[in-house]
């Protein structure tokens, strides 16, 4: 794991191609995927080398169809997205079998969905943390990690509804996280940007419902990096 | 092999051809098939379970409940079934990918079309429909490999446990492994091969099955099993709870 992975935006409207690559660089960041975005004008004729392919009609039709039918001949066995907003295009992708399709215009939730369904042409991308826990050594993935927390001289980690407590100290922790979308907020917590629901009364309140605490002295940095963090987000979804 | 599926169409005459169509693929590819008609979206919702089907044949436009939002309540109870919608309505191309549909398929349907949507499936999704050979006290058994929660040799004999029943053949370990070749089977401890999707959860030293059997994990290479255990479960269930929860 850890390698990084390769996604074609086959596009000739480069006002679609910046949007597409500004949402799709932000989601990377989100989970942790080492990604590059090459961007082409139309269908390539050798794409081994992506591990997804985004494919906009382009108002191209059969042209499209045909372009891919010929690339999955030819061995491509990666992801494929198609960007459309016509049922009929979309009935006809099934030739060339695609992994998901994106209504177009585009909304950042409707592509995020979509490129998740091509979660094992990616998942190679994803990083890893390699931690001690009970005299062996466990390798874990950062995707979807909300926050960690000390315990002693320990940490525990918290993803969807469940936890693992691990032998490191949280300290050592975060010199392997990256930063964003991780980020201290007090001695005891390093929490994710994206995991936060809000932040009230010097408190995060995270998706899981948690509240943290805020150290007085990272309050302001707090404040501004998690708005930050949700004004580019705002900004891809509105574009 | 043995394909179970669902067509649920509320016109009498299509419902019957499309189960015409799918028998004449069937006895052409060596297929049993166990077929079940339903007359509407709301007949299909409320029968609907987690591994009933193998497949689902769906129209859309049907009075009542719609193709559309029986797939949906269908989706909600069982995520792998496979669906094709077999519909006139060119307008739900789209909605078609959220539901996962592996087909979509504009009526009039020739045999030729669907056809090729089965042989996609099937191609596509192999692992989940294979089968092994065995040979059992007088008979020979055909085992689908997602019936297998695992296999145990002892004294030259495979015990190989299955939703219902222990089978016993006389085959090696090694030998089931390579024709059983399946990235779900794990082979977990020198006597033992276990198929993942079966697994409930880890403990220090086993795995309990969804049965509740015990499953040991071979102590000289434990560490690396568990983790090979731990990578299968991310990249199958990444979204839901249980990751950390087997350590």
């Amino acid at each position: 794991m850890d390698k990084k992975v390769y996604f074609a935006l086959c596009t000739a409207d480069a006002g679609l191609a910046a949007q597409l690559g500004a949402q799709l660089h932000r989601w990377a960041e989100e989970i942790c995927l080492e990604l590059e975005l090459v961007d082409m004008p139309g269908v390539p004729t050798k794409a081994d080398e992506y591990a997804v392919l985004l494919v906009d009609d382009d108002g191209a039709g059969e042209r499209a169809h045909d372009a891919l039918q010929q690339l999955r001949a030819d061995g491509f066995a990666g992801g494929l997205v198609l960007l459309t907003g016509d049922d009929r295009f979309a009935i006809d992708g099934y030739q060339c079998h695609p992994d998901a399709v994106v209504r177009k215009p585009l909304s950042a939730d409707g592509l995020r969905r979509a490129v998740e369904r091509c979660f094992a042409y990616w998942s190679q991308g994803l990083q890893w943390i390699d931690l001690p826990l009970q005299h062996r050594r466990l390798r874990v993935p950062l995707y979807r990690l909300y926050y960690a927390e000390a315990a002693g001289r320990n940490t525990i980690l918290y993803r969807a509804g469940e936890k693992m407590q691990v032998n490191c100290s949280l300290s050592a922790l975060e010199q392997m996280l990256p930063h964003p979308p991780f980020l201290r907020c007090q001695k005891s917590f390093v929490v994710h940007l994206a995991a936060v629901r809000e932040l009230a009364g010097g408190k995060l309140i995270m998706c899981d419902g948690r509240a943290i605490s805020v150290a007085r002295g990272l309050l302001r940095q707090v404040q501004t990096e998690l708005a930050v963090y949700r004004q580019s987000n705002e900004e891809e979804g509105t574009r | 092999m043995i394909l179970s599926v669902a067509v649920c169409d509320d016109l009498d005459e299509e419902r019957l051809q499309l189960c015409r169509m799918l028998q004449s693929y069937a006895v052409r590819n060596g297929i049993e098939l166990r077929l079940e008609p339903l007359e509407s979206g709301q007949a299909l919702a409320s029968v609907a379970r987690k591994g009933r089907w193998d497949l689902v044949l769906m129209d859309i436009y049907m009075p009542g409940m719609s193709g559309i939002e029986a797939a949906r309540r269908l989706r909600e109870v069982d995520r792998e079934c496979l669906l094709i919608f077999a519909t006139t309505s060119d307008e739900h191309g789209i909605v078609s990918y959220e539901l996962h549909a592996s087909d979509y398929l504009v009526k009039p349907i020739s045999q030729a079309a669907l056809d090729a949507a089965m042989d996609w499936c099937l191609r596509e999704h192999r692992d989940r429909f294979r089968t092994i050979w065995v040979r059992s006290e007088w008979e020979n058994i055909e085992i689908p490999l997602r019936d297998i929660r695992y296999i145990e040799i002892k004294r030259h004999t495979a015990y190989i446990c299955t939703g219902d029943r222990i089978i016993k053949t006389p085959r090696g370990m090694n030998a089931l492994e390579e024709e059983i070749d399946c990235a779900d089977f794990l082979r977990c401890h020198r006597s033992f091969l276990v198929n993942m999707r079966r697994i409930r959860r880890m403990e220090k030293r086993d795995f309990v099955m969804d049965n509740g059997d015990l499953v040991p994990i071979g102590s000289s290479d434990a560490a690396a099993i568990r983790q090979k255990f731990m990578d299968w479960t991310f990249l199958r269930d990444r979204d839901t709870e249980g990751i950390f929860s087997m350590f």
